[in-house]
């Protein structure tokens, strides 16, 4: 069980603190309720290109690596369509120092033009090297928009395009910066052995003078329903050629998140799942093929994809993963099959629950979900779920009309 | 309060590790048990002086490390996964130049089933 403790600063900081007498460690974690999804579709990749800047210096403060390294810590962070999540990990005697580190940030940013150029200059760098020169990166530029066709959800985290992040200016960046980063609108969450007294007065000595500047109150249109099957072949230069099923589900609060993740567990999680079983190891049509839920905090996807053996059709690859989603959708799910899942789910839970680093994070992305009275009933959620739960959601999810598909096809 | 200086620090002055118990079975293998941590997991690591340098033929050390897994006298690879899924179990294969071998993970309570394997 992860416990806690919780308070409010005036100026709308949420601090929640977990104990762990077990490490000489703390995790300082500091959740922005601000993603991809907010930005405008004509400046998208600012979330991510912020999340950069953050490290850039601060008002006060130069650099923000070197201090922390000093005390020995480490830090990183990382954006995606919803949130945009920073931490710090040190040695608890020295937690002042992510305080101190963290709380100018959320002040004033330096908004150098130095910081800016070099910052946008990175952005670019990783857009060309992780999304445009390697094989498969630019899948993703290509399912969203196949699947979102009206929400913010149709864009990546890194931006439609390199031209957006050209474009930003130190106006566009101050900005973005007073809207999302302000104290009303994260959560902070410690971690280690100290006490909830010295967390309070700490988070009031850093944070406490920080002005609010007003939670975000994002009202987003859904994306519709979708009506018809769409289907999108590109040809790149890859190692073989890889086909992407996504249906869209239900998003991350919502029961289906937790069934449709067994299911996705029952087709492809450990070499005994049926994915694996019958497509790999029986029928020899993939190299590779894995089925997972995107969670996404307005919108989910339940995907399956997977790297098809020379000489195996497109078609074949479609028939094959369409015939083991019917299954689901028709059989009754054996007994054993739902108790090998749910263990499944247990070992990775308790494992990823040993970090201390992961607790922390959890309590943040329940706590900006407004769920944190729900934070230790995972387990729970998981157990109750039956065969026939299974078979409804993939009787609901598993048809043609919410099914997009992307082939890319390997250049000869 | 002034924000350019910076809190001080200081750094640990010592380290508490957990350090394992050494247990010598009958049949000479050395069991490290690290009964310290507190939680329903366990981990298994099972380490042979079986790395690349040992090898005659390219790729020897790593292809057996993973035939390991895939079969044995009794059950046929299927099974095996089937069994290790069951009880939520994963299993990790590792070799370098020194050393090949498995780890197995799992929770506290099944974990007595992958002692069979």
């Amino acid at each position: 069980m992860i416990t806690y403790e919780r308070f409010t600063l005036k100026n709308g900081l949420r601090v929640l603190f977990h104990k762990d007498e077990t490490t000489p460690l703390a995790v300082v974690n500091i959740l922005y309720n601000v993603g991809a999804r907010d930005e405008e579709s004509s400046r998208t990749g600012f979330a991510h290109l912020f999340e950069h800047l953050m490290f850039g210096g601060s008002k006060n403060i130069e650099n923000f690596d070197n201090p922390l390294q000093l005390a020995g810590g480490e830090c990183n962070a990382f954006t995606n369509n919803d949130i945009t999540n920073y931490y710090d990990t040190l040695p608890v005697q020295n937690l002042e120092t992510a305080f101190w580190l963290e709380s100018d940030r959320m002040l004033e940013l330096a908004f150098t033009p130095k910081s800016l150029e070099v910052q946008r200059s990175v952005v670019i760098e990783e857009f060309k090297q992780r999304y445009l020169n390697q094989p498969y990166g630019d899948v993703w530029l290509l399912l969203r928009p196949l699947i979102y066709k009206s929400h913010p959800y149709q864009w990546a985290t890194i931006g439609k395009e390199i031209s957006h992040i050209e474009n930003a200016t130190m106006e566009d960046v101050k900005s973005f910066f007073f809207k999302y980063y302000g104290p009303d609108n994260a959560v902070m969450v410690v971690g280690g052995n100290t006490t909830v007294e010295e967390v309070k007065k700490l988070s009031e000595k850093w944070f406490g003078d920080i002005p609010s500047r007003g939670a975000n109150q994002r009202n987003l249109t859904p994306e519709p329903a979708q009506q018809e099957e769409r289907e999108l072949t590109v040809e790149r230069d890859v190692p073989s050629d890889a086909i992407y099923m996504a249906f869209r589900m239900g998003h991350r609060m919502m029961p289906e998140h937790y069934t449709g993740d067994l299911a996705s567990d029952i087709l492809s999680r450990g070499k005994s799942s049926r994915l694996y079983d019958k497509l790999i190891s029986e029928k020899k049509l993939f190299s590779t093929i894995s089925a997972y839920i995107s969670g996404g905090w307005e919108d989910g996807l339940f995907v399956v994809s997977g790297n098809l053996n020379e000489g195996v059709s497109f078609e074949t690859a479609k028939t094959e993963i369409r015939n083991e989603l019917e299954k689901m959708r028709v059989d009754h799910i054996d007994n054993d099959e739902l108790i090998k899942v749910k263990n499944k789910f247990k070992t990775g839970k308790v494992f990823s629950e040993q970090s201390l680093m992961n607790r922390v994070m959890n309590i943040a992305f329940f706590e900006m979900m407004g769920k944190l009275d729900e934070l230790n009933d995972e387990l729970k959620k998981y157990d109750v779920i039956s065969s026939d739960d299974i078979r409804d959601f993939a009787k609901k999810i598993f048809v043609k009309n919410n099914l997009s598909t992307l082939m890319v096809k390997a250049k000869k | 309060m002034n924000r350019t200086i910076a809190p001080p620090f200081k750094l640990a002055e010592s380290l508490s590790l957990v350090i394992p118990q050494e247990i010598k079975l009958e049949n000479d293998i050395t069991l490290f048990w690290m009964k310290d941590v507190k939680d329903d997991s366990v981990k298994l690591d099972i380490e042979w002086f079986a790395g690349t340098k040992y090898q005659e033929q390219k790729l020897a050390a790593s292809f057996t490390n993973k035939l390991l897994l895939l079969s044995e006298t009794q059950k046929i690879a299927r099974a095996i996964a089937a069994e290790m899924d069951f009880y939520g179990g994963f299993v990790q294969d590792d070799c370098d130049k020194d050393h090949a071998g498995v780890t197995l993970y799992g929770l506290r309570e099944n974990f007595h089933a992958f002692f069979k394997f």
